[in-house]
């Protein structure tokens, strides 16, 4: 009778933990139509191959830089790890969640974010973030140093808690969608094939300060540690744009923090002109963004500079990698070929050449 | 921390977690130091009110006991010795003793409540009145205070103690630390019911054991404490205060939906929170008094005030109204009318008078503004004015023809009453007391216009609504089902998937449909602001 009582009770509890999990996929949003960088975080956990090389940092990398295309030029691996508005805080956790199923060759971590502490909190990037990491440590720290005050831990581990307002809007795809989402990204790149109406660019104006802030300075010291202490070569960077948010003081800073580290420290905006970026036609916004064409001759350029630190990659003695790279190559110029009609009709409409 | 929160979720857990663990002799210890933890989480240094009353009450109840004691040992030993008018001038002298401590530890107790949550509301007035009267503009200034959570309640628990103890109804409570339980227990702290030592202190005290069907039964009552107030309170409250906020350029009908939305809200709210605080005591295996008993089936505004705040309204009655009805000085004041003026408005005088202070202090408990004191003497004349009419309702009702016992009269009575007690809430909602007149008012203007874009623009959008009005149709479906007895108990008779599937489906409705986290504004108990 006892033995009985137990077993109702376990299958109790079990009925209640599929309940919970399936209210959590029903409510939580898909990304998949709309903003498919929500999705960035939890597609990694799909990727079987090794990863060669894995990019940290906000929008501006997972529109700036395609592994498909570096896997294509040069052959290697890699996965971009980034979200929109992503924090160093961010960066470091997902590093720390990353390295428990991969050994990259490189780790490259963009600077963008830098200038923003711990007063730069918004609850939707976090969400984007957060809500598709797995549960670990990580993720705990991540939310303790990612949440603002009006958050709730809780809400990150059950988010039903968080979306149950959506039974408003519930679609078929919220149904669809709960049991498997399909890839959006490509390891984590998002193609982009608008083009802005006009270009704007606005001068920069004076800062009172250029000092990054302390919370910053603090993840990124632990993002070296942590690459050091796994034996990871470290590269910080900063991806190409023309914003006017970024001074030669951040430049000088990181550059006499990287010598201090024994890393390198590179800024991609000191090689537009080399490798052939055009504020017109490569980017989906004024200068912040770069559109599929834009990610592939900045890819390609970025390629060139990996190859020359770290030598040919080959993966000859796994010739399964191949095999599922190039099924994601497949699927990359199949979309991409659909993509670049949309792009050739924009540079049309704005009588543009490419 | 709000009883609807993830914090309170985490507290709970641990509390129980905690109470069940240690030996059963020491649990009423797990109790007050989570008691105390929750106050002093919330309220910080001003647990220190908390302790000024648990002591000063805790000491004159020793006092007046033993003094009680000293009186019968005193004549037990002289029994033969004292003659009958001895005994009663010594029984004077005690009981006048015992009633000066009384007097004092009331005053103290009292004085505290009054200046923290009064003092400002009296510099108001005298500052108005001078101005209105001498032109005076050299205004008092006011009292940075901060009233602590609970006062209130816990100061009219421990005073109804004190009283009960001076009348000789039971011995005083030796143990500092159950005392101290019983005056700080966290559940009813914030917004009751106000218990009564007896009956509380009959479950507070003992070690419980762990019991499945206890635990259930209190989560259920949790859970559907969750659903009155995050379905209905807590959805409808944007919209409540939006339409009285802005009812000047608002037509009647907005108004009018808003005023009985209002009650609903209200209902919610404080009858939800209750149904969380006995849920919890009850899952540590205490009972707490009923506060609540399907008030909007009432078929009278005296019915509903018994079925309101039960707690409140019983010691209110006990302790304020039998007293002065049977007082000295109303007694002569109702023999002096009987001799001047009538000899039937004489025998009423007494009654009306109590009648008159009870509502009056009711207004006032409830807030140290005009708008509570008129809503307390508005509840005063109604009722006041139905007894005087009540045989004329009857011949009224048999000019048309209702029988007494029919169901068209029931449910007349029954709107009514809803309708009245709705309007009376008014003065709840509204900033001042013109302004509850001009919400009235507004009532009955330009009634014809009511459309849905309007009450969605006013806070509830048309699928807010609908889940306002089915969580409202649930409540009155099970308050009708609650006539047979409890639904609760009916539940837990049924077989194991049965009240799975019931469990299931209250928690899941919470926790989908419930109006809380971002999005939504938190909205603290509207009881706790009493």
């Amino acid at each position: 009778m006892k033995w009985k009582r137990i077993l109702i009770f376990t299958a109790g509890l079990v009925v209640i933990a599929v309940a919970v999990a399936a209210l959590n996929r029903i409510f939580i949003p898909k990304y998949v139509d709309n903003n498919q960088d929500g999705r960035v975080t939890a597609e990694f956990y799909r990727e079987k191959t090794e990863l060669d090389i894995l990019f940290f940092g906000s929008s501006t990398v997972y529109n700036a830089i395609s592994p498909v295309c570096l896997y294509e030029n040069y052959g290697c691996t890699s996965y971009v790890r980034a979200n929109a508005s992503q924090t160093l805080w961010q960066s470091y956790y997902l590093l720390e969640d990353a390295l428990r199923d991969h050994r990259p060759k490189l780790v490259m971590v963009d600077m963008s974010f830098m200038k923003y502490g711990g007063e730069f909190v918004e609850e939707a990037s976090n969400r984007k973030a957060l809500d598709g990491m797995r549960f670990s440590k990580s993720k705990y720290d991540c939310i303790r140093a990612s949440m603002w005050e009006g958050e709730q831990m809780i809400t990150y581990f059950f988010p039903v808690f968080r979306f149950h307002s959506r039974w408003k809007e519930l679609t078929k795809d919220d149904f669809y969608y709960a049991a498997r989402v399909p890839d959006v990204t490509y390891n984590g790149f998002i193609m982009q094939f608008d083009i802005p109406d006009e270009q704007v660019i606005y001068d920069r104006e004076p800062r009172e300060t250029y000092d990054f802030p302390e919370k910053a300075w603090n993840y990124l010291d632990r993002i070296c540690e942590l690459c050091n202490r796994e034996e990871i070569p470290l590269v910080l960077m900063k991806t190409p744009t023309y914003v006017n948010n970024w001074y030669d003081e951040y430049d000088d800073a990181l550059t006499e923090y990287a010598q201090e580290q024994g890393i390198e420290y590179v800024n991609f905006d000191w090689y537009k002109d080399e490798m052939g970026n055009e504020l017109r036609t490569d980017y989906v916004d004024s200068g912040s963004h770069l559109n599929l064409v834009g990610a592939e001759k900045f890819t390609k350029y970025l390629g060139n500079y990996i190859v020359g630190r770290t030598g040919e990659f080959s993966h000859e003695k796994n010739a399964e990698i191949d095999k599922i790279w190039e099924k994601k190559v497949i699927r990359y110029e199949k979309d991409k070929t659909e993509g670049m009609k949309e792009y050739e009709r924009r540079l049309q409409e704005l009588s543009l050449d490419f | 921390m709000s009883f609807v929160s993830f914090g309170f979720v985490f507290f709970m857990i641990v509390c129980l977690a905690a109470y069940y663990a240690v030996p059963k002799k020491y649990r009423y210890l797990v109790l007050l130091v989570a008691s105390y933890s929750f106050y002093i989480l919330a309220m910080r240094r001003y647990v220190l009110y908390l302790i000024v009353t648990t002591a000063t009450v805790y000491g004159a109840g020793l006092w007046i006991d033993r003094i009680a004691k000293q009186q019968k040992a005193y004549l037990k030993s002289n029994k033969q010795d004292l003659s009958k008018e001895e005994k009663k001038a010594y029984k004077s002298s005690m009981k006048k003793r015992q009633k000066t401590v009384l007097v004092l530890c009331l005053l103290l107790n009292f004085g505290v409540l009054a200046f923290l949550k009064y003092a400002n509301f009296v510099i108001a007035n005298v500052n108005l009145f001078r101005l209105r009267f001498f032109g005076r503009t050299d205004y008092f200034g006011f009292f940075d205070l901060v009233l602590p959570l609970g006062i209130s309640f816990y100061t009219f628990q421990a005073a109804g103690y004190l009283i009960d103890l001076y009348f000789g109804k039971y011995e005083a409570e030796r143990h500092f630390g159950k005392f101290a339980l019983f005056v700080s227990f966290f559940p009813q702290i914030i917004q009751g019911p106000i218990g009564r030592f007896p009956e509380l202190s009959e479950t507070l005290f003992e070690g419980h054991d762990c019991e499945f069907r206890q635990l259930v039964y209190g989560f259920y009552q949790v859970m559907w404490g969750l659903f009155k107030k995050l379905l209905i309170a807590d959805r409808v409250a944007s919209y409540v205060g939006n339409t009285i906020a802005s009812h000047r350029e608002l037509g009647g009908a907005y108004i009018l939906f808003a005023i009985f939305l209002y009650s609903m809200q209200i209902y919610g709210d404080f009858s939800g929170g209750i149904d969380i605080t006995i849920g919890v005591s009850r899952m540590f295996g205490v009972r707490m008094a009923k506060n609540f008993d399907r008030p909007f089936f009432s078929k009278s505004v005296a019915e509903y005030w018994r079925r309101w705040h039960i707690t409140l309204g019983t010691w209110f009655k006990d302790y304020i109204f039998y007293p002065l009805s049977i007082a000295k000085w109303t007694l002569n004041l109702g023999k002096w009318t009987r001799t001047h003026i009538s000899e039937t408005i004489g025998k009423k005088v007494p009654i009306y008078v109590s009648m008159f202070i009870v509502w009056f202090t009711t207004g006032l408990w409830h807030g140290a503004e005009w708008r509570y004191i008129v809503w307390g003497l508005l509840n005063f004349l109604i009722l006041a004015v139905s007894t005087e009419l009540e045989p004329y309702y009857d011949r009224g009702y048999a000019l048309l023809h209702i029988r007494q016992d029919g169901k068209i009269r029931k449910y007349w009575q029954v709107i009514r009453t809803f309708t009245i007690m709705s309007f009376l809430r008014v003065f709840d909602i509204s900033a001042s007391v013109g302004d509850a007149c001009s919400v009235i008012r507004g009532v009955f203007h330009n009634f014809s216009d009511f459309n849905s874009g309007k009450i969605a623009e006013l806070g509830l959008p048309p699928e807010e609504l609908r889940a306002a009005l089915f969580a409202c149709l649930a409540v009155l479906g099970v308050s009708l089902l609650q006539r047979k007895g409890s639904i609760r108990d009916r539940i837990m008779e049924q077989k194991l998937p049965v009240r799975w599937v019931c469990m299931a489906v209250l928690v899941i409705t919470v926790i989908i449909f419930g109006s809380y986290g971002i999005g939504y504004d938190a909205r603290d108990f509207i009881y706790l602001q009493f």
